[in-house]
Order: C-alpha cells, then sequence, then structure tokens
C-alpha cells in the first residue's frame, strides 16, 4: 500500500514487533490511541543511553556552565537537544518551556496542583474530557471546597458538544464566563477522534484571556497525527505522551508559556528541582528544572527525541493524515453499513472527521466481548474495549441505554494497513451478522 | 468457554432481544431516582470482563425497585443479574441476606428461574458473584461495609444435578 508515493510496508520494516508472530499469524495492533509501536531508532536511542554513558544527570546547579565528567558531557548533549526537539516540536518560544513529564496525565495534573485557584474561580471543560483532565481538576474543586468551607462549591464545569460528539464552537464560547479561570480542553478525544479546529482553539484562547483565564489543551491525541503549534493556537499550556507517538513508554511533555510556567507552584519536589535549601525554607530553580523532580528518565529523553525526529521527518505529518484517513475510511465504509439494533458507531459519520478512531457500541455487551476475542484468537487483533477513560462523559450520554460500558475501539497509525482494517472489519461482520453464534467467545 | 442452552435460549430470547437503541431490558433500565443501596461485583471469568453494577431503593426493610447494568458482561452474568433483580424485588433485606453464597443449594430458586431442569455450571458462576453483589448492595443500603465477594470455582462444562428431583 502507498500512501502520498510512500511505500507503507517499508515503514513498517523498521517496526521490530509487527515481524513477530503468533500463530504463523502476525500482529494487527489497532490500540494506537493507548500506545503506539516503536521503531527501531527508538529502541536503538533507549539503548545507547544504557551503553554509552548511563549516567547520573541530576546534581547539576542552575545555568551552571560547570564542567562535566566524560559521560555527563554527552549526556547533557542529548539531553539538551531533546528538550530543544520537543520545543521545536511545538514551536514553543524556548526549550525552558519544555517539562518532562511521565505522560499527560502527570503534565495535566502539575498544572491542576500549581495554578493558584482561589474560592471563585471555575473551570471549564467539554463534556467528554479523558479522566486525566477531569480529574485533576475534581481534586482541586475538592481543595478548594475545603478551603472555602462550602461542600457544594462548583469549580469545574462543562459544556456539551453536539449530539454526534463534534465540537460546538458556540457552546463551548457562551459557557465561558468571567469566573472562568482555567479552560481545559482535549484536542482530539480518545473516544471518536473529533478534532478541535484550529480556528476554534485560538476563538476560544482570545475569549478565555478575555476574562482573564487560562486555555489548557490537552494535546496527547492531537500532537502524534498532526503538526500542532503553540504560539499560532494561542494556548498557555499544553500536554501530550510521547508513547502515543512511537516513543518509549513513560515519557511525556508539559509546555508552558515561561511566564505562566514561572508562576506555577511545583507539585512533586525534592531533588533537582531545587536551587538551594536551609534547614527551614526552600529556594526553588525556575521552570522546567522546579517541576523535574528527582533524576530522570534519560533514556527516554534520547527516545523521545528520536520518536519525535521519527515521526515528523522520516514519516512526516502529512503521511500519517492520509494514511489514517485512508484507513479509516475504509473501516467506516465496512463497519457503518453493520449498524443494527446491537451495533452502531460513535462520532461524526465522516471518518476525515475521526482521525484515526473508529468506535463502535452495542447495548450488548456480550457482542463486544465476541468480537474483541475472536480477533485476538483468530486474527492476533488488538484493540480495546471499554469506557476508555471518557467514563463521565460515556454515563451521560448513554447510561439510559445501556450502552455506557459496552465500546469497542480500533484505532490506526501510519504502518496499519487496508489488509489489516479489513481483517478486523471481516470478524466484526461475522459476529454482528450472526451474534448468537458467537457468545461462546464472550 | 462453551455457554449453556438454559443461558443461551434465557439470554438470547428475555435479554438480546430487548436491547436496542432507546430500548433497554427491564431490568437493566436505570433506576428513576438515586439508589439507596449500591454495590459492584466484577465476575471476571471468561472472556467478558463482567463489571456489573446493581442499585436498589429500599424503605422498610424491603426492596422497592431495583436495577443492574452490565459492562462487558458475558450472556450468563447478564442473565444471573437480571433473574438477581427480579428476584429482589418486593423481598426482604433480611431474606436476601440469609442466602449464602458460597452455598450451590441456596441457588436454587435462580435456577427455576432460569428454566429447564439442569443446573448448568456457567450459571451456577454468576449467580453467585450476583447474589454476592446484591447482597453487598443491600448492606450498602443498610449503612453496613460491603463484604468482600468470594472467589467462586471456575465454572466447568458440568451440570448440576437438580436437588430437588429425586
Ligand atoms: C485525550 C487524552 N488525554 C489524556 C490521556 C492520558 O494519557 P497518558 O495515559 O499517557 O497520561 C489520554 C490517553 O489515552 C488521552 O487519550
Amino acid at each position: 500500500m502507498t500512501t502520498l508515493g510512500r511505500d507503507i510496508r517499508e515503514l513498517r520494516e523498521a517496526f521490530p514487533a509487527l515481524a513477530r508472530l503468533r500463530r504463523g499469524k502476525p500482529p494487527i495492533y489497532l490500540n494506537n490511541t493507548c500506545m503506539t509501536l516503536r521503531p527501531r531508532v527508538v529502541i536503538d536511542a533507549l539503548r545507547r543511553y544504557y551503553e554509552e554513558f548511563p549516567t547520573c544527570g541530576g546534581g547539576r546547579s542552575e545555568g551552571s556552565r560547570q564542567l562535566d565528567n566524560w559521560f555527563q558531557e554527552e549526556l547533557r548533549e542529548h539531553e539538551v537537544h531533546a528538550r530543544q526537539t520537543a520545543a521545536d516540536l511545538l514551536g514553543a518560544a524556548s526549550s525552558d518551556e519544555i517539562v518532562w513529564t511521565r505522560n499527560t496525565s502527570e503534565a495535566l495534573n502539575i498544572v491542576a496542583h500549581g495554578l493558584r485557584l482561589e474560592p471563585g474561580d471555575e473551570v471549564l471543560g467539554s463534556e467528554r474530557e479523558h479522566n486525566s483532565n477531569l480529574v485533576p481538576w475534581l481534586e482541586a474543586e475538592r481543595r478548594l471546597r475545603e478551603r472555602a468551607g462550602d461542600p457544594e462549591l462548583v469549580v469545574r464545569r462543562h459544556f456539551d458538544l453536539d449530539e454526534d460528539g463534534g465540537f460546538n464552537l458556540e457552546r463551548a464560547l457562551a459557557a465561558i464566563t468571567p469566573r472562568t479561570k482555567v479552560l481545559a480542553i482535549a484536542h482530539a478525544s480518545n473516544l471518536d477522534g473529533t478534532v478541535v479546529p484550529d480556528d476554534a482553539i485560538r476563538a476560544l484562547a482570545a475569549r478565555v484571556h478575555e476574562v482573564g483565564g487560562v486555555l489548557v489543551l490537552d494535546a496527547a491525541q492531537s500532537v502524534p497525527h498532526r503538526r500542532v503549534d503553540v504560539r499560532a493556537l494561542g494556548v498557555d499550556f499544553l500536554a501530550f505522551s510521547i508513547h502515543k507517538m512511537c516513543g518509549p513508554t513513560g515519557m511525556g511533555v508539559l509546555w508552558g508559556r515561561y511566564d505562566l510556567l514561572a508562576e506555577l507552584d511545583p507539585f512533586i519536589v525534592g531533588g533537582d528541582t531545587i536551587a538551594d535549601t536551609w534547614q527551614d525554607r526552600v529556594e526553588y530553580k525556575k521552570p522546567p528544572g522546579r517541576f523535574e523532580a528527582g533524576l530522570q528518565d534519560y533514556a527516554g529523553m534520547l527516545g523521545a527525541a528520536a520518536a519525535i525526529e521519527y515521526v515528523t521527518q522520516t514519516v512526516g505529518y502529512d503521511t500519517i493524515a492520509a494514511q489514517e484517513l485512508a484507513l479509516n475510511t475504509r473501516l467506516t465504509e465496512r463497519l457503518a453499513p453493520l449498524t443494527c439494533d446491537h451495533f452502531w458507531l460513535l462520532g461524526p459519520r465522516d471518518p476525515a472527521q475521526r482521525g484515526g478512531v473508529i468506535t463502535m457500541t452495542s447495548p450488548s455487551g456480550a457482542l463486544i466481548n465476541a468480537i474483541e476475542r475472536l480477533g485476538d484468537r483468530e486474527a492476533n487483533i488488538m484493540v480495546r474495549r471499554g469506557m476508555f477513560c471518557v467514563n463521565a462523559y460515556l454515563h451521560k450520554r448513554f447510561d439510559a441505554v445501556g450502552s455506557a460500558k459496552n465500546n469497542l475501539r480500533a484505532s490506526v497509525y501510519f504502518y496499519n494497513t487496508l489488509e489489516e482494517c479489513d481483517a478486523f472489519a471481516d470478524i466484526v461482520e461475522r459476529v454482528v451478522r450472526h451474534p448468537l453464534d458467537y457468545f461462546d467467545d464472550a | 468457554m462453551a455457554v449453556s442452552p438454559e443461558v443461551r435460549q434465557y439470554y438470547a430470547e428475555k435479554i438480546f432481544a430487548a436491547m436496542g437503541p432507546g430500548r433497554v431490558p427491564e431490568s437493566f433500565r436505570p433506576l428513576a431516582t438515586p439508589p439507596t443501596g449500591f454495590a459492584t461485583v466484577e465476575g471476571c471469568r471468561g472472556g467478558g470482563k463482567n463489571l456489573t453494577e446493581f442499585a436498589l431503593i429500599g424503605s422498610e426493610g424491603t426492596v422497592l425497585e431495583a436495577s443492574a447494568a452490565c459492562g462487558l458482561c458475558n450472556p450468563a452474568m447478564y442473565v444471573a443479574a437480571d433473574i438477581l433483580i427480579r428476584w429482589i424485588r418486593g423481598r426482604s433485606l433480611a431474606e436476601i441476606l440469609a442466602l449464602d453464597p458460597r452455598d450451590v443449594s441456596a441457588l436454587a430458586p435462580f435456577f427455576e428461574a432460569l428454566g429447564g431442569r439442569r443446573w448448568p455450571d456457567d450459571a451456577r458462576e454468576k449467580f453467585q458473584y450476583a447474589l454476592a453483589g446484591v447482597q453487598n448492595a443491600v448492606r450498602n443500603h443498610a449503612g453496613e461495609p460491603a463484604l468482600p465477594v468470594p472467589e467462586f470455582d471456575e465454572p466447568s462444562s458440568r451440570d448440576w444435578a437438580d436437588p430437588t428431583d429425586e
């Protein structure tokens, strides 16, 4: 299969996991929304740290020009390069705006803990935020309730999306009030792939700035798939996970506008976050150091740089978008006609609006189980079933129809093929057309 | 793991056939008002996750209303939840708590509701989980802590002889 003249099979050869066989068949990996596979260049970058300069990267004073020893010097060079690579990826003003985290969740927690909210301030999100962009704000609400001595205090509010899950800018704008100190939204949904258009982000950023608030963008599902320029969008904080874009597991990034990072209280503190301490007080480093407590995942930083370079240069966002559209179009063409009383798709119909994600739902968990089990057994298909960490939205929308918990998601990345989509669609079709024949697998 | 004919028939006719967009089998319709007792149980054997929630409204020692919600359940878990919900409605809390979910003979009323003369083992295991779940919902209603759900024996393809069939 070629996309924009690229041979996808050639790209696949870079991924050792795709060469594995079980029962004589290769894997069909369709759980890319959760984590992607890794190309050899990323694995090599990780190995490089451990084999060549596996040393302590901590203990440097801020802005120091002290001479490092041999291993530290080499590591330092890679660290600087990695942070700059992440900054360039996002169009950040400086690499000092890049904070390494373990993942998007940690990055969002740093922001939710660090902003100095006061009782009366509000945090706004859509009705469909990932738990990682909901729970940290509910915790902020709990802390403010305690502070205010008001158990009823509402801090976190939400606005509704369109009926089909599409983003509704008017509703979002209308929900911003003078109390809105934070607008925290997902750039792209991990449930149905819908994306908030760039124009909408810009309009929301402008409005939230007018009322003195900040826009926090959960970009876990956008940065791996499309160019995201923080300055062009006008956002204030942004979080994403490197492991969703071919990078090492447990690596993520918090980007923040430098002046805002400088005002953010540190969350996890201790070793390497400090400029100096005395028995009774502490002076923290400037960002990003103050947010990176303890010794870090240095191998992960090398792997992150390799992953970013691989995704943006070796593969390229154009190829990613074109391939995802081709794959999701095929999946949609095969799966949408199966719609019946026991099976339907979530989100907008048009695959162009859903990135690389297609989510199926059923009031019958047995049917979802059967598809997943059969796919695993017969064709090594790996998909995800459940609530995908958007429980609050699924409960709100689908508890009444009994389907909230019975969802199955297939998510593609550039290395997936039309043949893989067909193999998955064949399984879905068999089960949906003859569900009662497959309940033994449920 | 094979689904027993009894479970398959009950599920197909009474549950699966009643499902659709906007159509929810009666035992699985959310309660109109917040529950007074709630518990979840994970009957996690087989290919399903079998996360099942039990919600009830109790008053004066009796269950007035009850409903279940199934997350990625297999047919046996749906069937067990359906039968248990129907059984606890209108029943006294004391009677519900009097059954021991580890005692297979205590499950007789549920096998009866399933129909057929055999006691298929896939149903046995899920009845045990469902009973443990509704009992915890009753305890929750009564302001008591939930009891840990025992690990029940995995279902085999064995059929229990109906002990009432002398
Ligand atoms: C939209 C969105 N936000 C946040 C997260 C959390 O990412 P992580 O688990 O890497 O912290 C995810 C993960 O799937 C996601 O899809």
